[in-house]
This record gives structure tokens, sequence and C-alpha cells, in this order.
């Protein structure tokens, strides 16, 4: 598996070569093949991916079910998993971020647990070396099943090395628009809060607050020590220092679509599903026409992005909206934006969603049949 | 007798009648699902908020949550 990392950079040169698009250009889109992402070999099937983590040296990954934990190694391929269920130290109820350690052994992870409050450390076989307490101010609030109802993320936790960057909310998270109470901010292992990058009201449009579902909220990642932020209101890419300094501002020339009945549609039955369970049809619900009476519970135009990845300190990508294959609108199509301006737009097929960019392509988490997930890798042929 | 047995049967048709004309799927669903509303943010005791869940019932307040537990675990 080294080989999928190994060689970038023939590649970033034949990226920057092709690197389509900029102010004032048409973004040409680029459409994945399924048969472009590949399974990674030796590694299990998971549940539910919740976090994807790299390490330089392995892909960590944390599951919503036990073993929660596994980590692959990009050298060998070789896996270990461990994590069990559980309210002691080491053990899970609710993991929702995993990152790397800044120590105290070469290879550390830490993952942090909502519903036991804890964080913990492990050596890169899985022996506990620490368990804390969260912080009274860094818990989290938040239904369990959020991922199922909103595309809102406020659970991510990244590493800068010396410390962390997290969303700090003082009150629960229950849908999508409750994000506009928090903000960006550092913070220490126990996400105890420390000094605020950015508050997320100010990158939201006022309206946003009564909102209920697919309100435009902002969307951030950490790469090589820059905060990424996408921000609603100006409809921009924010690059950040650790101070919470601007360093530059790429603007997103994309037209918000409107919301149509047919995606409130999708997004109500997939409510009956989650709600009712299997046997939801049996309810007979008239969706057509409660989408109309409930038309002013959601935003008038869709958001334009649904999540934001950071590939380097100046190139991100952003997830655009569209429910055809999902009800909450994380489509399949993201863009690709860069500090300098540049950008392009790239499809991907239809189960895959790619969590870790980087030069040559994508890690991410692949559907596979009986309804579970795996790691996959995209490489992008093209570029070579 | 027979008086009374047309009469009650009157009043049941009616009432029949009157869930047959009324609007159907929200009702009766939100009966249905009377005991998922509550939601856990993982810790052990569950909670209610405000809009949650849109076929079922909603709790008025978190003790509700707490009742609805206790009645699931008792069974």
């Amino acid at each position: 598996m080294n080989r999928l990392l190994a060689g970038s950079a023939p590649l970033v040169l034949a990226l920057a070569g092709c690197s389509p698009g900029g102010p004032g250009h048409s973004v040409e889109t680029r459409f994945v093949d399924a048969r472009e992402v590949e399974l990674l070999p030796a590694t299990s099937r998971f549940v539910s991916v919740r976090d994807l983590a790299f390490d330089g040296e392995s892909i960590w990954v944390l599951d919503g079910a036990p073993p929660f934990i596994t980590r692959v190694s990009v050298r060998d391929g070789g896996s270990d998993q461990f994590g069990g269920e559980g309210q002691g130290p080491g053990e899970f109820l609710t993991p929702w971020a995993i990152q790397p350690a800044d120590g105290p052994v070469d290879g550390s992870i830490r993952v942090w647990d909502q519903g036991n409050d804890r964080v913990s450390t492990f050596d890169p076989r899985g022996n506990l070396l620490g368990s804390e307490r969260l912080s009274e101010d860094g818990r989290i609030r938040a239904r369990t099943d959020l991922r199922d109802v909103s595309y809102a993320d406020p659970f991510r936790v990244r590493s800068t090395g010396a410390e962390l960057v997290v969303g700090h909310f003082p009150g629960r998270i229950d849908r999508t628009a409750d994000l506009m109470t928090g903000s960006l901010q550092r913070a220490d292992v126990r996400l105890e809060p420390g000094p605020e990058l950015t508050r997320f009201v100010d990158h939201m449009t006022k309206s946003a607050s009564g909102l209920r579902e697919w309100a435009a909220v902002p969307f951030w990642d950490v790469c090589e020590g820059a905060v990424v932020l996408w921000s609603p209101v100006s409809a921009e890419v924010v690059w950040l220092d650790l101070l919470g300094e601007v360093r530059a501002r790429t603007p997103v020339e994309e037209k918000p679509a409107p919301v149509s009945l047919e995606d409130i549609e999708t997004y109500l039955s997939w409510m009956a599903r989650l709600e009712l369970g299997p046997d939801y049809e049996d309810a007979r619900i008239d969706y057509s026409s409660m989408a109309k009476s409930n038309r002013d519970r959601f935003a008038e135009r869709a958001p334009i992005a649904t999540d934001l990845r950071c590939q380097s300190g100046r190139e991100a990508w952003l997830r655009q909206f569209d429910t055809s294959s999902d009800p909450l609108g994380r489509g399949q199509t993201w863009l690709q934006i860069s500090a300098n301006g540049t950008r392009r737009r790239v499809r991907f097929p239809d189960g895959f969603t790619p969590a870790l960019f980087t030069e040559e392509g994508a890690f991410g988490v692949l559907e596979v049949p009986e309804g579970f997930q795996r790691l996959a890798w995209w490489k992008e042929e093209s570029a070579i | 007798m027979r008086r009374k047995i047309a009469i009650g049967l009157v009043l049941l048709n009616g009432l029949l009648a009157a869930f047959l004309f009324s609007p159907q799927a929200e009702t009766q669903v939100m009966r249905m699902g009377l005991l998922n509303c509550c939601k856990s943010d993982g810790a052990p005791k569950p909670y209610c908020c405000d809009s949650c869940c849109w076929f079922t019932w909603n709790c008025n307040r978190d003790r509700d949550c707490a009742e609805v537990t206790e009645l699931k675990l008792s069974k």
C-alpha cells in the first residue's frame, strides 16, 4: 500500500499542469468511475465510520461499533483493532473524533468520546496510555443520531501538533442551525476552550436562526497549521492562522439552488424511515402535502456546501448540496479550491465518501453490500 | 333493547366515519411512535427536545423521557 502514497512529486507537477478554472473561468467536472475507487486490502468491514485520521504512517479509522478503532499501516497494509464498549478508562460509548497525538510515544492516538466524556490515548498497538475526563466546558451535547438528520459536524477535532482546534458549543446541538451558537476555538486535550478563532454566527445569514433544516452553516478543517473555513454568508473559503487572522480568501462563484418540494419530500421520507422503522411505508404518509405545509421549515435556497476537507494548507474541498444520492443533501460532487483561486469539480461514484484528500487522490469510505463500509482509495489515474 | 342496539350501532358508525375522514397519516403515526420521541446524546439518560422528530410525539419536558424509559425497562 505504500505504493499508493509514493511518487507524489510527479503527480504534483501533473496536477499543477492541468489545474483548470480560476476566478471568472468555467469549472470543469471530473467524473470518477466506480472502478477508480479501490478497496484497501486487509481492512475490516465497518458499521458506521465516524472519523478518519492519517499520522504519516497509518490510517486510523474510528467506527461507531466495537472494536471502535482500527489502524491500517500504509507501509505493509497490516492492521490492528481495539477499543471495547464501556464507561471505564479506554472504553467507549459514543466516540466521535480521532487524531494523532504528539506523545507520549511515537504513533500515539487520541480518541474523544462524548458518551462517557473522556479522552483516551493509546499507543499504535492499542495499549492504553492514559484517559482523562473532558473539561466541563469542552463537552458537546448533541443527539447521537445527529449525522442521520443533519450534515452538521460539531464533533470535529483537529490537531495542530501542540494544540487542538475544536468547535465549542454552549448549548445542545439538535439540528443544523444550532451550529450558530458555537465558535471555533483552540483547546487542550481535554477540550478546555482556549482563544477563540472565529464565531460561527459571523459566517451565517441571520435568517438561519429560524430555520430548522438546510441552514447554510460554516464548515472547517485544519491542515499544516492553517485553519480552512467555509463562510456561507460571504460565499468564501477563508484561510486563517491559529490566531484567527485571515491569511487568504477565495470566493466561490456557485449559485445556491432553490430548495424544491421534491427535495423536501425526499427528506421527509428519510425522517419517516428513521422515526418509524422499516415498516414506515405502512403509515401511508402523504409526503407531497406534508412538504407543502412544512415549506417554511426549510431554507429558501439550498446551501452551497455540506462539508469541507482540506488537502493542504492551501487546498480545500467543498462538498456540494444534492439530494439525488443522499436525503440530507450530502452530494457526491466536491469542489476543489486553492488559496490562489484555481478550482475544479470532481464527482465521485455513489457510495464513496472521501475524507482524507492527498495530492494523489483521496482515502475514504465505501458502502459495500449488506450495509457495511470499508476503507477505500481513489487514485487519480488521469493526473499521471 | 333493539332500539338501544340500533342507536349504539349508529353511534359506532359515526365514530368510525370520523376516523375515516380524519387527517390520516400524521395522527396515526404520532400515536404509533409515542415511545420513540426521546433522543440520546450518548449519556445513559435520554432527553427531549423541541421538534426533534417529524412524525412522532415530542416530549414536553426532559422528565417525560425518564418516565418513558422507566416504562420501557419495567416491561
